[in-house]
């Protein structure tokens, strides 16, 4: 009984050991704030995870709250990837790719997790990709007091 | 056949070889200049103004917008965005920090969009005309299709203001990717000055680079680029 206890013991703590610390899911909920800081209307919430501890991860998930100032929430999704930092707002390497359909029309946010900060870019429907926006965020201030604006305003 | 006839035949084909191609080829065209009817206006025209914009894919709303050649100007609260209309780069300006984007502001389509389609002007019928904000407008239609395998087409319609020589005080944008649901999208201008602006406006920090993280060879190439307009962007004399 005692060795099948040790073996047991044994075996838990390997697999504990198994599994890597940072296949735990990382949450980024901020609202958008422009470059100066000051905080937009709207903002997302964002898992960057992996099922079956996959690494690294890559896969993300979430919803766009108070998407336009309307109160509704959208959903998005994407993955973490490296995008050339002529395209991202003051930020080098892997950033989360997030398809936001909450302008009816094709936009992608580029979130620099390591820098917080993110890029809009809007789709000319075949005439080729536009800035529509950029600024920083606060990672955690999901709740905090928000602007008026939304974050196509400029 | 014999050696020696097979050695005349060889002979032959290697002087006709050379006659037969000289006689196809053809003397060098000079390259074509394209055409008023084959430009995009958008482009080669309305090269210095300052305007109010509104609508657009950025959908603005009088947004202060100004051009000087082949660079466009937006203004926010407190930063300004310049794309070049030639390289399709923007860089954001915020007191005295920049930074560079490889791609347009949205603010600057449809100026920055559709370079490389070829365009189909029609030209404006002489009674064909509508008054927009208090301007007579002659309507010009263009079609722009792309150069590639694109399934779309672009209906692009500009209202031309004859007391503002023609500058398009209003656009519309009608994408048709051949299904039903094509996209309408609106640019309106205001307070349109023909004048052409300082180029003062255009200047950017000589460093305008998302960090110092990027390839020396990248650094070289990429910054400080547009401190000064380019040569070919002189403004005209005032109209």
């Amino acid at each position: 009984m005692k060795k099948l206890l040790l073996v047991v013991t044994v075996l838990t703590l390997v697999a504990s050991f198994s599994v890597p610390a940072s296949a735990k899911t990382s949450v980024y909920a901020f609202t958008f704030r422009d470059t100066s800081g000051n905080p937009y209307c709207e903002g997302l919430t964002l898992a960057l995870y992996t099922p079956g501890g996959v690494e690294p991860k890559a896969l993300v998930d979430g919803y766009h709250f108070n998407a336009n100032c309307g109160g509704t929430t959208v959903n998005v999704n994407g993955f973490k990837a490296g995008v050339s930092t002529y395209y991202q707002y003051s930020g080098t390497g892997a950033v989360l790719v997030v398809s936001d359909p909450f302008l009816g029309t094709g936009v992608t946010f580029l979130v620099n997790t390591a820098v917080s900060r993110w890029t809009g870019w809007e789709s000319g429907g075949g005439a080729g990709e536009f800035v529509f926006n950029y600024g920083t965020y606060v990672n955690g201030t999901m709740a905090d007091k928000r602007g008026t604006k939304p974050v196509t305003e400029r | 056949m014999t050696t020696r006839s097979f050695r005349l035949v060889l002979l032959s084909c290697l002087v006709a070889v050379p006659v037969c191609f000289q006689g196809q080829t053809q003397p060098k065209k000079a390259p074509k200049a394209a055409s008023r009817e084959s430009q995009n206006p958008l482009i080669s025209e309305y090269k210095y103004f300052s305007a109010k914009v509104s609508g657009g894919i950025a959908n603005d709303h009088n947004r202060k917008i100004y051009r000087s050649g082949n660079l466009m100007r937006l203004d926010f609260d407190n930063s300004y965005r310049i794309t070049d209309l030639d390289t399709l780069k923007m860089w954001g300006v915020t007191g005295d920090s920049c930074i560079e984007f490889a791609g347009p502001d949205a603010g600057a389509y449809p100026f920055a969009a559709y370079h490389d389609f070829k365009v189909e002007r029609i030209p404006a019928k002489e009674k064909e005309e509508e008054t927009v904000d208090g301007h007579v407008c002659k309507i010009e239609n263009m079609t722009f299709n792309p150069p590639d395998e694109r399934p779309l087409v672009v209906k692009m319609k500009l209202w031309k203001a004859e007391d503002l020589d023609a500058f398009p005080i209003k656009i519309e944008v009608d994408v048709n990717r051949g299904d039903a649901n094509n996209e309408k999208i609106i640019s309106t201008y205001t307070d349109v000055s023909l004048t052409a602006p300082d180029p003062k406006l255009f200047q950017h920090p000589a460093k305008c680079s998302a960090d110092d993280t990027q390839l020396p060879s990248q650094k070289s190439k990429e910054t400080g680029g547009h401190a000064a307009p380019k040569k070919d962007s002189t403004p005209p004399k005032n109209p």
